[in-house]
């Protein structure tokens, strides 16, 4: 046979092998600085504290919290059914493996706003989907559901309904009965604690104020 | 870097034109390899000449191989490039037309357009019942609608069918290849041998 031929043969036979101990190709999957910017200014991308309460209560199957602060923090306090993805270990494989499935609604809390914000941006530049961010973060869960205050006497029937909600949740969230003077008038705590937590918004009771 | 017209490189203007220079080098390494004979074509199927499977066969391997390499060193983004969609049940029945078609004439499109380049009346006559096909075709749309659409599968690759990586699939392509080669070469004497 030709030399050149089983040089050749040789060659391609080489090639071919090397492609087969080479890493999986890297490819160029992040975000253009111009779609972050549109992403950045898409208001959907928090969820309020409410709507996270709402669906911990229902046990939405959908919902996963991420918490982003360190594993102390995480370990002192909670939401239920939180993991913990300390910031500096985002990148780590299993943890953006566990990101890339994109099979669940994915919100980041931290303490404040700040470090979810950066997890937020991080992950969306990988090109991860459904990605939220705790609206406010843990300091606005506690101003809202775990103490939420009490609405003045002339506000709507709709602030009353989520000061219900509230407190409601705030006795899923604590085992705690209702703090002295937050109580609304002409309602027993007996009849609080079988209130239904999760309401159509739709169908609205009259009653109280 | 690549693929540049996705990227915004260059300017989707240029299509045509690279298009145009791309073919042309087609038609040449076509014209350079006999695939302007429709004897040397056939010849796969009756047995004879090996020619054009071996031509293609290499062809394939070496893009595919360029392809990953290029991939690896970030000089081209696969993920980036087209990937025809596949529509199985029209692929089954057009390849069989084809196929039959192929036979009889002795030409595929290209190499048809090469023979007719060249001055080969079997080419030529062949090229021009071509475009009577399309025109059929067009006209008898409505008909094969159904079947043009069904099967719809998406840009599906053969590593994502079989779950392998692409590397190993190109290795597995290249052995094949290389094995198929020195076997066509071990029976050379094997086979008739037919004046082209």
């Amino acid at each position: 046979m030709n030399r050149t031929y089983i040089l050749m043969a040789l060659i391609m036979f080489l090639l071919g092998a090397g492609l087969v101990f080479l890493p999986q190709p890297r490819n160029n999957r992040e975000l253009s600085p111009e779609q972050i910017l549109l992403s950045l200014n898409e208001p959907f991308r928090y969820i309020s504290t409410d709507q996270a309460a709402r669906r911990i209560i229902a046990g939405d199957p959908a919902l996963l919290l991420i918490d982003v602060r360190d594993s102390a923090a995480f370990a002192a306090f909670s939401l239920p059914g939180a993991v913990n993805i300390p910031f500096s270990h985002i990148l780590d494989e299993e943890n953006q493996a566990l990101l890339a499935e994109g099979s669940k609604d994915y919100v980041f809390y931290s303490n404040g706003d700040i470090l979810s914000e950066k997890a937020w941006l991080l992950c969306s530049r990988l090109r991860h989907r459904k990605l939220y961010i705790l609206q406010g973060g843990l300091n606005h869960w506690v101003e809202t559901i775990l103490r939420p205050p009490v609405p003045a006497a002339t506000s709507d029937a709709a602030v009353f309904d989520q000061y219900d909600f509230r407190m409601a949740a705030r006795m899923y969230f604590t085992g705690e009965g209702e703090l002295p003077g937050m109580r609304k008038a002409g309602e027993s705590a007996a009849q609080r604690s079988v209130r239904p937590i999760a309401r159509p918004s739709g169908k609205r009771k009259h009653e109280g104020c | 870097m690549g693929p540049l017209i996705p990227q915004q490189i260059i300017d989707p203007a240029w299509n045509n034109l690279i298009g145009f220079l791309v073919g042309m080098c087609f038609g040449l390494i076509l014209e350079a390899s006999g695939f302007s004979s429709s004897r040397k074509i056939t010849g796969v199927f009756y047995g004879y000449d090996f020619t054009v499977m071996k031509v293609f066969m290499t062809a394939v391997a070496v893009a595919m191989v360029g392809l990953l390499y290029f991939n690896y060193f970030g000089w081209i983004d696969l993920s980036l490039v087209y990937v025809n969609p596949l529509f199985l049940n029209a692929t089954i029945v057009g390849g069989f037309i084809m196929g039959i078609g192929f036979l009889m004439g002795g030409f595929c499109p290209g190499t048809s357009f090469a023979g007719a380049a060249i001055g080969k009346i079997d080419a030529i006559v062949f090229s021009l019942g071509m475009f009577l096909g399309i025109l059929l075709f067009s006209e008898a749309f409505p008909l094969v609608e159904t079947l043009y659409n069904a099967g719809d599968y998406g840009g599906l690759t053969i590593t994502e069918v079989l779950g392998i990586s692409p590397g190993l699939f190109a290795f597995f392509f290249v052995c094949a290849m290389l094995m198929l080669f020195g076997i066509l070469y071990y029976f050379r004497d094997k086979f008739r041998k037919i004046e082209i």
